[in-house]
Protein backbone atom coordinates (compact mmCIF):
# COMPACT_ATOMS: atom_id res chain seq x y z
CA UNK A 1 0.00 0.00 0.00
CA UNK A 2 1.26 3.76 -0.67
CA UNK A 3 0.21 6.92 0.12
CA UNK A 4 -0.63 7.60 -3.62
CA UNK A 5 -4.78 7.35 -3.47
CA UNK A 6 -6.96 10.02 -4.10
CA UNK A 7 -8.19 11.99 -1.08
CA UNK A 8 -11.36 11.44 0.02
CA UNK A 9 -12.40 13.97 2.06
CA UNK A 10 -14.31 17.04 1.15
CA UNK A 11 -12.20 18.59 2.97
CA UNK A 12 -8.91 17.82 1.39
CA UNK A 13 -10.46 18.11 -2.09
CA UNK A 14 -11.66 21.33 -1.57
CA UNK A 15 -8.31 22.77 0.06
CA UNK A 16 -6.23 20.86 -2.05
CA UNK A 17 -3.95 20.58 1.27
CA UNK A 18 -2.00 17.39 2.42
CA UNK A 19 -3.30 15.86 5.46
CA UNK A 20 -1.32 17.29 8.70
CA UNK A 21 1.46 14.73 9.40
CA UNK A 22 1.34 16.21 12.61
CA UNK A 23 -1.53 15.10 13.36
CA UNK A 24 -2.83 11.29 14.59
CA UNK A 25 -5.98 10.55 14.62
CA UNK A 26 -6.84 6.79 15.50
CA UNK A 27 -9.67 4.84 16.81
CA UNK A 28 -9.50 1.66 18.54
CA UNK A 29 -12.44 -1.18 18.32
CA UNK A 30 -12.31 -3.55 21.46
CA UNK A 31 -15.04 -6.01 22.85
CA UNK A 32 -15.53 -6.02 26.65
CA UNK A 33 -12.29 -6.78 28.95
CA UNK A 34 -11.08 -9.24 26.54
CA UNK A 35 -7.39 -10.22 27.40
CA UNK A 36 -6.86 -8.73 23.49
CA UNK A 37 -8.62 -5.90 24.33
CA UNK A 38 -7.13 -4.74 27.61
CA UNK A 39 -3.81 -5.27 25.82
CA UNK A 40 -4.90 -3.75 22.90
CA UNK A 41 -5.65 -0.39 24.84
CA UNK A 42 -2.46 -0.59 26.85
CA UNK A 43 -0.38 -1.38 23.83
CA UNK A 44 -1.54 1.59 21.75
CA UNK A 45 -1.16 4.54 24.64
CA UNK A 46 2.42 2.93 25.01
CA UNK A 47 2.78 3.22 21.40
CA UNK A 48 1.51 6.84 20.81
CA UNK A 49 3.36 7.76 23.70
CA UNK A 50 6.80 6.72 22.50
CA UNK A 51 6.38 7.55 18.55
CA UNK A 52 3.70 10.03 18.47
CA UNK A 53 3.84 12.08 21.11
CA UNK A 54 2.15 15.48 21.65
CA UNK A 55 0.51 14.78 18.19
CA UNK A 56 -2.33 12.08 18.39
CA UNK A 57 -5.51 11.30 19.29
CA UNK A 58 -7.22 7.78 20.31
CA UNK A 59 -10.73 7.61 20.35
CA UNK A 60 -11.87 3.59 22.07
CA UNK A 61 -15.16 2.20 20.86
CA UNK A 62 -16.33 -0.96 23.22
CA UNK A 63 -18.07 -2.65 20.83
CA UNK A 64 -19.75 -4.53 23.50
CA UNK A 65 -21.53 -1.39 24.97
CA UNK A 66 -22.22 0.12 21.37
CA UNK A 67 -22.24 -2.23 19.00
CA UNK A 68 -23.94 -0.19 16.30
CA UNK A 69 -20.82 2.43 16.38
CA UNK A 70 -18.76 -0.24 13.50
CA UNK A 71 -20.59 0.48 11.00
CA UNK A 72 -18.30 2.66 8.92
CA UNK A 73 -15.35 1.11 9.61
CA UNK A 74 -16.12 -2.17 8.66
CA UNK A 75 -15.14 -4.06 11.70
CA UNK A 76 -15.11 -7.88 11.96
CA UNK A 77 -12.36 -8.88 13.97
CA UNK A 78 -11.74 -7.22 17.58
CA UNK A 79 -9.22 -5.58 18.49
CA UNK A 80 -8.93 -2.99 15.42
CA UNK A 81 -6.96 -0.29 15.45
CA UNK A 82 -8.02 2.16 12.54
CA UNK A 83 -5.71 5.05 11.60
CA UNK A 84 -8.16 8.00 10.60
CA UNK A 85 -5.41 10.51 10.13
CA UNK A 86 -3.34 11.02 8.21
CA UNK A 87 -5.53 9.30 5.22
CA UNK A 88 -5.77 6.87 3.69
CA UNK A 89 -7.27 4.95 5.98
CA UNK A 90 -5.55 2.23 7.63
CA UNK A 91 -5.90 -0.69 10.00
CA UNK A 92 -4.36 -3.21 12.59
CA UNK A 93 -5.59 -6.54 13.44
CA UNK A 94 -4.74 -7.62 17.23
CA UNK A 95 -3.32 -6.39 20.45
CA UNK A 96 -0.74 -4.92 18.90
CA UNK A 97 1.75 -6.71 21.35
CA UNK A 98 4.15 -6.67 18.21
CA UNK A 99 5.05 -3.13 18.61
CA UNK A 100 7.52 -3.65 15.19
CA UNK A 101 4.30 -5.11 13.42
CA UNK A 102 2.15 -2.27 15.26
CA UNK A 103 4.39 0.27 13.83
CA UNK A 104 4.76 -1.10 9.78
CA UNK A 105 0.91 -1.64 9.70
CA UNK A 106 0.22 1.95 10.76
CA UNK A 107 3.02 3.22 8.49
CA UNK A 108 5.08 5.25 11.37
CA UNK A 109 7.87 2.96 10.36
CA UNK A 110 8.50 1.38 6.45
CA UNK A 111 7.86 -1.74 5.85
CA UNK A 112 11.25 -3.72 5.80
CA UNK B 1 -11.79 -0.31 -34.78
CA UNK B 2 -15.19 -2.55 -35.47
CA UNK B 3 -18.58 -0.53 -35.86
CA UNK B 4 -18.62 0.59 -32.18
CA UNK B 5 -17.03 3.84 -32.02
CA UNK B 6 -16.04 5.07 -28.64
CA UNK B 7 -14.54 8.36 -28.57
CA UNK B 8 -11.14 8.81 -27.09
CA UNK B 9 -12.42 10.82 -24.26
CA UNK B 10 -15.17 8.63 -23.15
CA UNK B 11 -12.65 5.49 -23.20
CA UNK B 12 -10.31 7.11 -21.00
CA UNK B 13 -12.97 8.17 -18.85
CA UNK B 14 -14.49 4.33 -18.92
CA UNK B 15 -10.37 3.02 -18.43
CA UNK B 16 -10.48 5.37 -15.27
CA UNK B 17 -13.14 4.27 -14.01
CA UNK B 18 -12.23 0.56 -14.07
CA UNK B 19 -8.98 1.29 -12.96
CA UNK B 20 -10.24 2.96 -9.95
CA UNK B 21 -12.69 0.61 -9.55
CA UNK B 22 -10.03 -2.14 -9.91
CA UNK B 23 -7.55 -0.71 -7.34
CA UNK B 24 -10.96 -0.45 -4.65
CA UNK B 25 -11.49 -3.91 -5.24
CA UNK B 26 -8.20 -4.96 -5.11
CA UNK B 27 -7.63 -2.87 -1.47
CA UNK B 28 -11.06 -4.63 -0.19
CA UNK B 29 -9.48 -7.55 -1.30
CA UNK B 30 -6.27 -6.77 0.84
CA UNK B 31 -8.17 -5.88 3.19
CA UNK B 32 -10.26 -9.36 3.70
CA UNK B 33 -7.14 -10.97 2.88
CA UNK B 34 -5.71 -9.30 6.19
CA UNK B 35 -8.80 -9.61 8.36
CA UNK B 36 -8.75 -13.43 7.76
CA UNK B 37 -4.75 -14.01 8.37
CA UNK B 38 -5.27 -12.11 11.59
CA UNK B 39 -8.37 -14.61 13.11
CA UNK B 40 -6.31 -17.43 12.11
CA UNK B 41 -2.93 -16.14 13.39
CA UNK B 42 -5.11 -16.04 16.71
CA UNK B 43 -4.72 -11.82 16.76
CA UNK B 44 -8.33 -11.00 17.55
CA UNK B 45 -10.25 -12.69 20.38
CA UNK B 46 -13.71 -11.17 19.67
CA UNK B 47 -15.87 -10.71 16.01
CA UNK B 48 -18.73 -8.37 15.27
CA UNK B 49 -21.27 -10.43 13.48
CA UNK B 50 -24.42 -9.23 11.96
CA UNK B 51 -27.50 -10.68 12.34
CA UNK B 52 -30.47 -9.85 10.71
CA UNK B 53 -29.74 -5.94 10.55
CA UNK B 54 -27.91 -5.73 14.24
CA UNK B 55 -24.60 -6.31 14.82
CA UNK B 56 -23.44 -8.34 17.88
CA UNK B 57 -19.87 -8.91 19.67
CA UNK B 58 -18.81 -12.48 20.18
CA UNK B 59 -15.79 -13.25 22.09
CA UNK B 60 -13.81 -16.21 22.45
CA UNK B 61 -15.43 -16.44 25.93
CA UNK B 62 -19.22 -16.38 24.77
CA UNK B 63 -19.72 -19.94 24.31
CA UNK B 64 -17.84 -21.01 26.96
CA UNK B 65 -18.94 -18.95 29.72
CA UNK B 66 -21.83 -21.37 31.07
CA UNK B 67 -18.96 -24.17 31.41
CA UNK B 68 -16.72 -21.18 32.60
CA UNK B 69 -19.01 -19.82 35.42
CA UNK B 70 -19.62 -23.66 36.33
CA UNK B 71 -16.06 -23.88 37.33
CA UNK B 72 -15.35 -20.78 39.01
CA UNK B 73 -18.41 -21.74 41.42
CA UNK B 74 -16.19 -24.72 42.41
CA UNK B 75 -15.98 -24.86 46.04
CA UNK B 76 -12.08 -26.06 44.57
CA UNK B 77 -9.48 -24.86 43.60
CA UNK B 78 -9.48 -26.20 40.26
CA UNK B 79 -7.40 -26.69 36.88
CA UNK B 80 -7.43 -28.33 33.55
CA UNK B 81 -4.18 -29.91 31.63
CA UNK B 82 -2.54 -31.16 28.81
CA UNK B 83 -1.41 -34.52 28.42
CA UNK B 84 1.86 -32.58 29.66
CA UNK B 85 0.89 -30.87 32.69
CA UNK B 86 0.68 -27.65 30.64
CA UNK B 87 -2.56 -25.60 32.59
CA UNK B 88 -5.08 -25.00 30.23
CA UNK B 89 -7.96 -23.23 32.16
CA UNK B 90 -7.39 -22.49 35.96
CA UNK B 91 -10.13 -21.35 38.08
CA UNK B 92 -9.89 -18.00 40.49
CA UNK B 93 -9.74 -20.31 43.60
CA UNK B 94 -6.63 -21.87 41.65
CA UNK B 95 -5.50 -18.58 41.03
CA UNK B 96 -5.84 -17.50 44.87
CA UNK B 97 -4.25 -20.59 46.67
CA UNK B 98 -1.34 -20.19 44.58
CA UNK B 99 -1.50 -16.32 45.00
CA UNK B 100 -1.16 -16.10 41.31
CA UNK B 101 -2.72 -14.14 38.45
CA UNK B 102 -5.16 -16.16 37.09
CA UNK B 103 -5.13 -15.29 33.25
CA UNK B 104 -0.96 -15.74 33.49
CA UNK B 105 -1.79 -19.50 34.70
CA UNK B 106 -2.88 -20.33 31.33
CA UNK B 107 0.22 -21.84 29.14
CA UNK B 108 2.02 -22.22 32.21
CA UNK B 109 3.34 -26.04 33.14
CA UNK B 110 2.05 -26.92 36.08
CA UNK B 111 5.00 -28.63 37.47
CA UNK B 112 6.56 -24.74 37.54
CA UNK B 113 4.38 -24.75 40.67
CA UNK B 114 5.03 -27.80 42.73
CA UNK B 115 7.73 -27.68 45.51
CA UNK B 116 10.90 -29.30 43.62
CA UNK B 117 10.52 -31.94 46.50
CA UNK B 118 7.16 -33.25 45.40
CA UNK B 119 8.11 -33.21 41.76
CA UNK B 120 8.50 -36.87 41.42
CA UNK B 121 5.13 -37.44 43.11
CA UNK B 122 3.19 -34.61 40.76
CA UNK B 123 4.74 -36.52 37.97
CA UNK B 124 3.80 -40.15 38.65
CA UNK B 125 0.15 -38.37 39.12
CA UNK B 126 -0.28 -36.48 35.77
CA UNK B 127 1.75 -39.51 34.11
CA UNK B 128 -0.78 -42.38 35.48
CA UNK B 129 -3.93 -40.25 34.80
CA UNK B 130 -2.17 -39.56 31.60
CA UNK B 131 -1.25 -42.69 30.24
CA UNK B 132 -4.76 -43.97 31.14
CA UNK B 133 -3.55 -46.39 34.17
CA UNK B 134 -5.69 -44.90 36.50
CA UNK B 135 -8.77 -42.85 35.66
CA UNK B 136 -8.91 -41.03 39.28
CA UNK B 137 -5.32 -40.45 40.55
CA UNK B 138 -4.75 -38.90 44.12
CA UNK B 139 -1.49 -37.67 45.71
CA UNK B 140 -0.78 -35.38 48.92
CA UNK B 141 1.70 -33.00 47.05
CA UNK B 142 3.57 -29.54 47.95
CA UNK B 143 2.63 -26.76 45.88
CA UNK B 144 4.57 -23.52 45.55
CA UNK B 145 2.94 -20.25 46.19
CA UNK B 146 3.89 -16.77 45.75
CA UNK B 147 6.97 -15.58 46.98
CA UNK B 148 8.05 -19.54 47.75
CA UNK B 149 4.80 -20.36 50.09
CA UNK B 150 4.42 -23.98 50.76
CA UNK B 151 1.16 -25.30 50.64
CA UNK B 152 0.17 -28.70 51.13
CA UNK B 153 -2.63 -29.98 48.95
CA UNK B 154 -4.32 -33.11 48.09
CA UNK B 155 -4.49 -32.66 44.19
CA UNK B 156 -7.19 -35.27 42.55
CA UNK B 157 -6.48 -36.16 39.08
CA UNK B 158 -8.85 -37.21 37.00
CA UNK B 159 -8.57 -38.53 32.93
CA UNK B 160 -10.39 -36.91 30.34
CA UNK B 161 -11.65 -39.05 27.73
CA UNK B 162 -12.95 -36.33 25.42
CA UNK B 163 -11.17 -34.91 22.47
CA UNK B 164 -7.31 -34.21 23.21
CA UNK B 165 -7.54 -32.66 26.12
CA UNK B 166 -5.57 -33.99 29.54
CA UNK B 167 -6.43 -33.93 32.94
CA UNK B 168 -8.74 -32.36 35.08
CA UNK B 169 -7.25 -31.55 38.56
CA UNK B 170 -8.84 -30.47 41.83
CA UNK B 171 -6.76 -29.13 44.23
CA UNK B 172 -7.98 -29.48 48.16
CA UNK B 173 -6.44 -27.52 50.71
CA UNK B 174 -4.71 -29.98 53.20
CA UNK B 175 -4.22 -26.65 55.37
CA UNK B 176 -7.22 -26.11 55.96
CA UNK B 177 -8.49 -29.62 56.08
CA UNK B 178 -6.04 -29.91 58.81
CA UNK B 179 -7.52 -26.75 60.85
CA UNK B 180 -10.85 -28.64 60.69
CA UNK B 181 -9.51 -31.35 62.04
CA UNK B 182 -7.50 -29.95 64.65
CA UNK B 183 -10.63 -28.02 65.41
CA UNK B 184 -12.95 -31.16 65.40
CA UNK B 185 -10.10 -32.75 68.23
CA UNK B 186 -10.16 -30.01 70.38
CA UNK B 187 -13.63 -29.76 70.05
CA UNK B 188 -14.02 -34.18 71.09
CA UNK B 189 -11.52 -33.49 73.75
CA UNK B 190 -13.22 -30.58 75.33
CA UNK B 191 -16.24 -32.80 75.60
CA UNK B 192 -14.52 -35.59 76.69
CA UNK B 193 -13.26 -33.56 79.88
CA UNK B 194 -16.45 -32.06 80.18
CA UNK B 195 -18.09 -35.57 80.70
CA UNK B 196 -14.87 -36.40 82.96
CA UNK B 197 -15.87 -33.45 85.25
CA UNK B 198 -19.75 -34.18 85.35
CA UNK B 199 -18.63 -37.50 86.36
CA UNK B 200 -16.20 -36.18 88.70
CA UNK B 201 -18.97 -34.03 90.43
CA UNK B 202 -21.26 -36.77 90.64
CA UNK B 203 -19.41 -38.99 92.44
CA UNK B 204 -18.62 -35.64 94.55
CA UNK B 205 -22.53 -35.93 95.81
CA UNK B 206 -22.36 -39.17 95.85
CA UNK B 207 -19.08 -39.46 98.09
CA UNK B 208 -20.56 -35.95 100.53
CA UNK B 209 -24.12 -37.77 100.99
CA UNK B 210 -22.28 -40.95 102.23
CA UNK B 211 -19.79 -38.90 104.40
CA UNK B 212 -22.58 -37.05 105.87
CA UNK B 213 -24.30 -40.10 106.85
CA UNK B 214 -21.65 -42.24 108.26
CA UNK B 215 -20.76 -39.06 110.19
CA UNK B 216 -24.40 -39.13 111.92
CA UNK B 217 -24.30 -41.83 112.86
CA UNK B 218 -22.10 -41.90 116.14
CA UNK B 219 -23.69 -38.63 116.87
CA UNK B 220 -27.30 -40.17 118.13
CA UNK B 221 -25.51 -42.21 120.91
CA UNK B 222 -23.04 -39.52 121.76
CA UNK B 223 -25.78 -36.94 122.61
CA UNK B 224 -27.97 -39.93 124.43
CA UNK B 225 -24.68 -40.06 126.37
CA UNK B 226 -24.44 -36.20 127.43
CA UNK B 227 -28.19 -36.25 128.19
CA UNK B 228 -27.44 -38.89 130.39
CA UNK B 229 -24.81 -37.01 132.36
CA UNK B 230 -27.37 -34.50 133.02
CA UNK B 231 -29.87 -36.83 134.20
CA UNK B 232 -27.24 -38.31 136.37
CA UNK B 233 -27.90 -35.58 139.19
CA UNK B 234 -26.29 -32.29 139.67
CA UNK B 235 -22.69 -31.76 138.16
CA UNK B 236 -19.43 -29.99 139.57
CA UNK B 237 -19.34 -26.79 137.73
CA UNK B 238 -17.04 -27.49 135.77
CA UNK B 239 -18.30 -30.59 134.98
CA UNK B 240 -21.68 -29.22 133.73
CA UNK B 241 -20.00 -26.61 131.58
CA UNK B 242 -17.90 -29.28 129.86
CA UNK B 243 -21.44 -31.08 129.36
CA UNK B 244 -22.80 -28.17 127.99
CA UNK B 245 -19.99 -27.33 125.35
CA UNK B 246 -20.47 -31.53 124.54
CA UNK B 247 -24.15 -30.95 123.97
CA UNK B 248 -24.34 -27.46 121.91
CA UNK B 249 -21.28 -28.91 119.76
CA UNK B 250 -23.21 -31.95 119.00
CA UNK B 251 -26.05 -29.86 117.78
CA UNK B 252 -24.56 -27.83 115.43
CA UNK B 253 -22.64 -30.83 113.97
CA UNK B 254 -26.17 -32.56 113.76
CA UNK B 255 -27.59 -29.72 111.80
CA UNK B 256 -24.51 -28.81 109.69
CA UNK B 257 -24.38 -32.43 108.74
CA UNK B 258 -28.53 -32.32 107.87
CA UNK B 259 -27.72 -29.30 105.55
CA UNK B 260 -24.76 -31.13 104.17
CA UNK B 261 -27.17 -34.81 103.40
CA UNK B 262 -30.10 -32.38 102.40
CA UNK B 263 -27.54 -30.27 99.57
CA UNK B 264 -25.98 -33.86 98.38
CA UNK B 265 -30.03 -35.21 97.86
CA UNK B 266 -30.38 -32.03 95.84
CA UNK B 267 -27.70 -31.69 93.60
CA UNK B 268 -28.83 -35.54 93.18
CA UNK B 269 -32.16 -34.91 92.54
CA UNK B 270 -33.52 -37.52 95.67
CA UNK B 271 -34.74 -34.76 97.68
CA UNK B 272 -38.64 -34.92 97.87
CA UNK B 273 -41.03 -32.42 99.40
CA UNK B 274 -43.98 -32.79 101.11
CA UNK B 275 -45.99 -29.91 100.08
CA UNK B 276 -49.46 -28.70 101.31
CA UNK B 277 -51.62 -25.19 101.15
CA UNK B 278 -49.92 -23.25 103.91
CA UNK B 279 -49.83 -19.61 105.21
CA UNK B 280 -46.47 -17.80 104.30
CA UNK B 281 -46.69 -16.29 107.61
CA UNK B 282 -46.94 -19.35 109.62
CA UNK B 283 -43.87 -20.64 108.02
CA UNK B 284 -41.89 -17.36 108.77
CA UNK B 285 -43.13 -17.77 112.42
CA UNK B 286 -41.67 -21.02 112.16
CA UNK B 287 -38.24 -19.77 110.88
CA UNK B 288 -38.21 -16.98 114.08
CA UNK B 289 -38.76 -19.29 116.34
CA UNK B 290 -35.33 -21.25 115.79
CA UNK B 291 -33.64 -18.27 114.97
CA UNK B 292 -34.97 -15.63 118.04
CA UNK B 293 -32.32 -17.02 120.66
CA UNK B 294 -29.34 -16.34 118.19
CA UNK B 295 -31.30 -12.90 117.67
CA UNK B 296 -31.63 -12.21 120.77
CA UNK B 297 -28.48 -13.07 122.16
CA UNK B 298 -26.48 -10.54 119.85
CA UNK B 299 -29.33 -7.83 120.74
CA UNK B 300 -30.44 -7.28 117.21
CA UNK B 301 -33.26 -5.46 116.81
CA UNK B 302 -35.84 -7.01 114.33
CA UNK B 303 -39.01 -5.92 112.45
CA UNK B 304 -41.71 -7.56 110.00
CA UNK B 305 -44.00 -6.00 107.72
CA UNK B 306 -46.55 -8.37 106.22
CA UNK B 307 -49.35 -7.75 104.06
CA UNK B 308 -52.96 -7.91 105.43
CA UNK B 309 -54.28 -10.27 103.75
CA UNK B 310 -52.73 -13.87 104.63
CA UNK B 311 -50.52 -15.04 101.51
CA UNK B 312 -51.15 -18.84 100.94
CA UNK B 313 -48.40 -21.23 99.21
CA UNK B 314 -48.02 -24.82 98.08
CA UNK B 315 -45.10 -25.74 99.86
CA UNK B 316 -43.42 -27.94 102.10
CA UNK B 317 -43.41 -26.05 105.60
CA UNK B 318 -40.73 -27.65 107.06
CA UNK B 319 -38.44 -27.45 103.98
CA UNK B 320 -39.38 -23.69 103.56
CA UNK B 321 -38.96 -22.74 107.60
CA UNK B 322 -35.46 -24.44 106.57
CA UNK B 323 -34.99 -21.61 104.20
CA UNK B 324 -36.27 -18.53 106.00
CA UNK B 325 -34.47 -19.96 109.14
CA UNK B 326 -31.29 -19.93 107.74
CA UNK B 327 -31.69 -16.74 106.16
CA UNK B 328 -32.22 -15.00 109.43
CA UNK B 329 -29.20 -17.13 111.50
CA UNK B 330 -26.96 -15.39 108.54
CA UNK B 331 -28.60 -12.02 109.31
CA UNK B 332 -28.25 -12.41 112.49
CA UNK B 333 -24.40 -14.23 112.83
CA UNK B 334 -22.85 -11.58 110.22
CA UNK B 335 -24.03 -8.20 111.52
CA UNK B 336 -22.23 -6.58 114.70
CA UNK B 337 -24.31 -7.09 117.60
CA UNK B 338 -26.77 -4.87 118.50
CA UNK B 339 -27.79 -4.53 114.71
CA UNK B 340 -31.33 -4.01 112.92
CA UNK B 341 -33.08 -7.13 110.74
CA UNK B 342 -36.01 -6.02 108.39
CA UNK B 343 -38.32 -8.44 107.09
CA UNK B 344 -40.48 -7.24 104.36
CA UNK B 345 -42.81 -9.48 103.14
CA UNK B 346 -44.97 -8.06 100.06
CA UNK B 347 -47.30 -10.21 96.95
CA UNK B 348 -46.15 -9.33 93.57
CA UNK B 349 -48.34 -10.51 90.72
CA UNK B 350 -48.30 -14.08 91.13
CA UNK B 351 -45.47 -14.13 93.55
CA UNK B 352 -44.90 -13.61 97.26
CA UNK B 353 -41.77 -11.69 97.83
CA UNK B 354 -40.32 -12.00 100.99
CA UNK B 355 -37.02 -9.41 101.96
CA UNK B 356 -34.33 -10.21 104.81
CA UNK B 357 -32.62 -7.13 105.29
CA UNK B 358 -29.56 -6.67 107.72
CA UNK B 359 -27.10 -3.85 108.50
CA UNK B 360 -24.54 -6.65 108.74
CA UNK B 361 -21.04 -6.88 107.45
CA UNK B 362 -21.94 -7.01 104.02
CA UNK B 363 -20.97 -8.87 100.56
CA UNK B 364 -18.28 -7.82 98.27
CA UNK B 365 -19.40 -7.11 94.48
CA UNK B 366 -16.59 -10.10 93.31
CA UNK B 367 -18.61 -12.51 96.06
CA UNK B 368 -21.69 -11.63 95.05
CA UNK B 369 -22.12 -13.91 92.02
CA UNK B 370 -20.87 -16.85 94.07
CA UNK B 371 -22.66 -16.52 96.90
CA UNK B 372 -25.04 -19.18 96.38
CA UNK B 373 -22.49 -21.71 95.27
CA UNK B 374 -21.18 -24.87 97.93
CA UNK B 375 -18.11 -24.36 99.94
CA UNK B 376 -18.70 -20.17 99.49
CA UNK B 377 -19.08 -17.88 102.54
CA UNK B 378 -17.60 -14.77 103.65
CA UNK B 379 -14.12 -15.12 104.84
CA UNK B 380 -14.19 -11.85 106.73
CA UNK B 381 -15.36 -10.89 110.41
CA UNK B 382 -16.43 -14.94 110.85
CA UNK B 383 -16.11 -16.02 114.65
CA UNK B 384 -14.78 -19.65 114.17
CA UNK B 385 -17.69 -21.36 116.49
CA UNK B 386 -19.86 -19.57 114.24
CA UNK B 387 -18.71 -21.12 111.03
CA UNK B 388 -20.01 -23.14 108.96
CA UNK B 389 -19.15 -25.25 105.45
CA UNK B 390 -20.39 -22.42 103.68
CA UNK B 391 -23.67 -24.60 102.68
CA UNK B 392 -26.27 -22.75 104.30
CA UNK B 393 -26.81 -20.28 100.91
CA UNK B 394 -26.42 -22.97 98.54
CA UNK B 395 -29.26 -25.18 100.46
CA UNK B 396 -31.57 -22.10 100.68
CA UNK B 397 -31.26 -21.61 96.93
CA UNK B 398 -31.60 -25.51 96.25
CA UNK B 399 -34.91 -25.75 98.63
CA UNK B 400 -36.26 -22.56 96.76
CA UNK B 401 -35.60 -23.85 93.43
CA UNK B 402 -37.46 -27.02 94.62
CA UNK B 403 -40.68 -24.76 95.50
CA UNK B 404 -40.28 -23.13 91.69
CA UNK B 405 -38.81 -20.04 93.12
CA UNK B 406 -35.39 -17.98 93.66
CA UNK B 407 -33.75 -15.92 95.04
CA UNK B 408 -31.61 -13.26 94.75
CA UNK B 409 -28.90 -11.54 97.29
CA UNK B 410 -28.00 -7.88 97.28
CA UNK B 411 -25.17 -5.72 99.28
CA UNK B 412 -23.90 -1.88 98.89
CA UNK B 413 -20.16 -3.60 99.95
CA UNK B 414 -18.29 -4.81 102.80
CA UNK B 415 -19.70 -3.61 105.66
CA UNK B 416 -22.58 -2.27 103.91
CA UNK B 417 -25.44 -4.86 105.05
CA UNK B 418 -27.03 -7.50 102.78
CA UNK B 419 -30.48 -8.29 101.61
CA UNK B 420 -31.21 -11.60 100.44
CA UNK B 421 -35.11 -11.37 98.93
CA UNK B 422 -36.81 -15.03 97.95
CA UNK B 423 -39.37 -14.98 95.29
CA UNK B 424 -42.15 -17.84 95.44
CA UNK B 425 -45.08 -18.34 93.49
CA UNK B 426 -48.19 -18.15 95.55
CA UNK B 427 -51.00 -20.74 95.66
CA UNK B 428 -53.95 -19.92 93.42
Amino acid sequence: MTATRTPKTLAELTTGSPPDPEQWDLRLYVAGKTPKSVAAIANLQRLCDEHLAGKYTIEIVDLIAHPHLAKGDEIVAIPTLIRKLPEPIRRVIGDLSNIERALVGLQIRARE
Amino acid sequence: MSGKTVRPGARAAVDERLRRENEELRERLEQAEATLRALAAGDADAVLVAESEQERVYTLATPDLPYRLAVEQLPHPAATLTHEGTIIYANQRFADQLGAVQSELTGKPLVQLVSPASRAVFERLVADCGSGAEDDAQADITLQGDAGRPIAVRLGASMLREGALGSCLVVRDLTLERHYHELRRTQEALRASEEELREADRKKDEFLAMLAHELRNPLLPMRNAVELLGAKGPLAPEQEWARGVVDRQIRLMARLLDDLLDVARIARHTLELRTERVALATVLEAALETSRPLIDAEQHELTIAMPETPIYLQADPLRLTQVFGNLLNNAAKYTERGGRIDILVEQDGADAVVSIKDTGIGISAEMLPQIFEMFTQARQAIDRSQGGLGIGLSLVKGLTGLHGGSIEARSAGPGRGSEFIVRLPVAP
